[in-house]
């Protein structure tokens, strides 16, 4: 009823303002063409529940769920955590794919059942850390678990309790994920480019980034952490199906669809259901970036990461930001163009470069829609360009892990 | 004639335990852009011509203690982390707002984020 009042009223004002979404029309200079869309995704219908028309089966496949519970373009999907050794065990569900970090993180209240034995320091104190993302972060110690990905064998890994309450949390922590509802998920599988999510930078004798720590009681001080006792891309610890992983979404409609069913495949080219085929290949250098040359200026520091969950790349004044509130919160760094813009960015790797044409529409718009799940919303980053969930929708995108093989080359690398 | 004022901006590099703030006074050289080794994190603040710093920038394994960094700025990224988890952007953020322009982003290994903030 709320949304249908809305909707009224920003027909309403669009009609006197010519435009629900900005005070003028965007200045396209990064948009070689403009849609003609009039009022981009306003009154949009309900796009559908979507799935994968061939989806991919076997022990090594994950379904992967998008349903709009907690936020949009959110891929979550279930993984199994057992005590080491035992056949106790518990399935967690709404756990985030990220393909912008490494390693398994899950909130320590979902394991209640479970009795998860504590890594230690190399001081011989409890390990903790705060993990550290583009925006936000996770406080908590380290566990080891069993970990049951799809229905491949257990692995035994170093995994991080999310806890908040653990010890005394660093400044560096101060903003991180408390509870399961208001981060929007139950955990977070990391299975980018990486094996461990600090790698070589925390092992000592380098100098300890604020990362790991080491704790007494509630007394937590910044402490290296040697490659063993790192959270780590659960994948890389496969005794098969180790070298990366397959991110698929099918295409949904412009202006968004209710719910998405895609899939997470265990390994590159290691069964009949992971093999690569007629896709593009770009090597990344050591940090898993590439660079992406958008509206003449080239990003070099750009990279894929399905757990951001727009586009975000630099406005340069060339869209309009939404200027409305929704529920009574400033959405401003979202982009809120009049019509549907069409833009296109090129990657680039060496020799191989591909460019990528995309739409963006009225994030306003889109937030009033009955719809969860969005190919086309952005929003501003002026320092790079993060190419958010929105661009795996219709692709096949391969994740290559550091250091392995396939035959597609050597990680890092993605291909799609 | 036209008078151009050329500002030449020097760096200075050094390795640190600490780091300036946003809109703190420095006492030291004007209108240049220092380079720090803060950690495992690389930050560069630019002094502006009346000795205030502008603009900090950062890129690196974690990013630096944002409440002191982000100076008068961190109330809005405070405010940013604060909206509903359904509305909140996941994987970066920017913030314009009185003046304060906050971009933070990156991955998991390379975070990295500016701020700066209007004279």
């Amino acid at each position: 009823m709320i949304n249908n009042l809305r909707v009224f009223l920003c027909l309403f004002i669009s009609i006197l303002l010519f435009g629900c979404g900005s005070k003028s029309s965007p200045t396209t200079s990064a948009a070689p063409t403009s849609g003609g869309v009039a009022n981009s995704c306003l009154n949009a219908p309900a796009g559908g529940n979507i799935s994968l028309s061939n989806p991919p089966t076997g022990l090594n496949v994950l379904p992967v769920v998008l349903n709009g519970q907690n936020y949009s373009n959110e891929p979550t999907v279930t993984i199994k955590f057992c005590n080491p050794g035992t056949n106790t065990c518990v399935s967690v569900s709404n756990i985030l794919v990220d393909t912008g970090s490494y390693g398994l993180r899950v909130f320590g209240s979902t394991l209640s059942a479970l009795t998860l034995p504590q890594i230690n320091s190399p001081s011989g104190n409890s390990l903790a850390e705060c993990a550290q993302f583009g925006i936000g972060s996770t406080w908590g110690p380290i566990k080891s678990a069993d970990v049951i990905l799809g229905t491949e064998a257990a692995v035994t890994i170093p995994i991080q309790i999310i806890d908040a309450s653990f010890g005394t949390r660093p400044t560096a922590c101060a903003n991180s994920d408390t509870t399961p509802s208001t981060a929007g998920y139950n955990g977070i599988l990391g299975v980018g480019l990486f094996k461990e999510d600090c790698g070589p930078a925390c092992v000592a004798p380098n100098p300890a980034p604020s990362l790991y720590y080491s704790c007494i009681g509630a007394a937590c001080s910044v402490s290296n952490a040697p490659l063993a006792s790192q959270v780590v891309n659960p994948v890389g610890r496969l005794a098969t199906d180790n070298n990366g992983v397959i991110l698929e979404l099918p295409s949904i409609p412009t202006c968004g669809a209710q719910t998405v069913t895609g899939a997470l495949t265990l390994g590159i080219g290691t069964r009949a259901n992971n093999t690569p085929a007629a896709v593009t290949f770009f090597q990344t250098n050591n940090l898993g970036e590439f660079t992406t040359t958008f509206n003449g200026q080239a990003y070099t520091s750009s990279f894929i990461d399905s757990g951001t969950n727009v586009l975000f790349f630099p406005r340069n004044n060339s869209l309009p930001s939404c200027t409305q509130r929704v529920g009574g919160q400033d959405i401003s760094t979202f982009d809120c163009p009049l019509n549907t813009v069409t833009l296109s960015a090129t990657q680039i790797s060496g020799a191989t470069q591909k460019t990528i044409s995309f739409q963006v529409n009225n994030a306003y718009n889109m937030f009033l829609s009955p719809n969860y799940n969005f190919n086309d919303i952005a929003a501003n980053l002026a320092t790079t360009f993060d190419w958010g969930l929105p661009f795996f929708y219709g692709r096949k995108v391969f994740v290559g892990i550091d250091g392995t093989a396939s035959s597609l080359g050597t990680g890092p690398y993605w291909a799609y | 004639m036209r008078i151009i004022n050329i500002l030449i901006t020097t760096f200075i590099l050094s390795s640190s335990s600490s780091f300036a703030y946003l809109n703190e006074h420095t006492s030291g050289k004007r209108s240049i852009m220092r380079k720090t080794q803060y950690k495992q994190v690389q930050i560069i603040e630019k002094v502006d011509d009346d000795g205030v710093i502008r603009k900090v920038s950062w890129k690196g394994m974690h990013h630096p203690e944002l409440n002191t960094l982000l100076g008068p700025c961190y109330s809005y990224y405070q405010d940013y982390m604060k909206q509903s988890t359904r509305l909140r952007l996941r994987g970066a953020i920017s913030i314009d707002k009185d003046g304060c322009h906050i971009s933070i982003g990156g991955h998991m290994r390379n975070v990295t984020g500016e701020v700066s903030l209007d004279k």
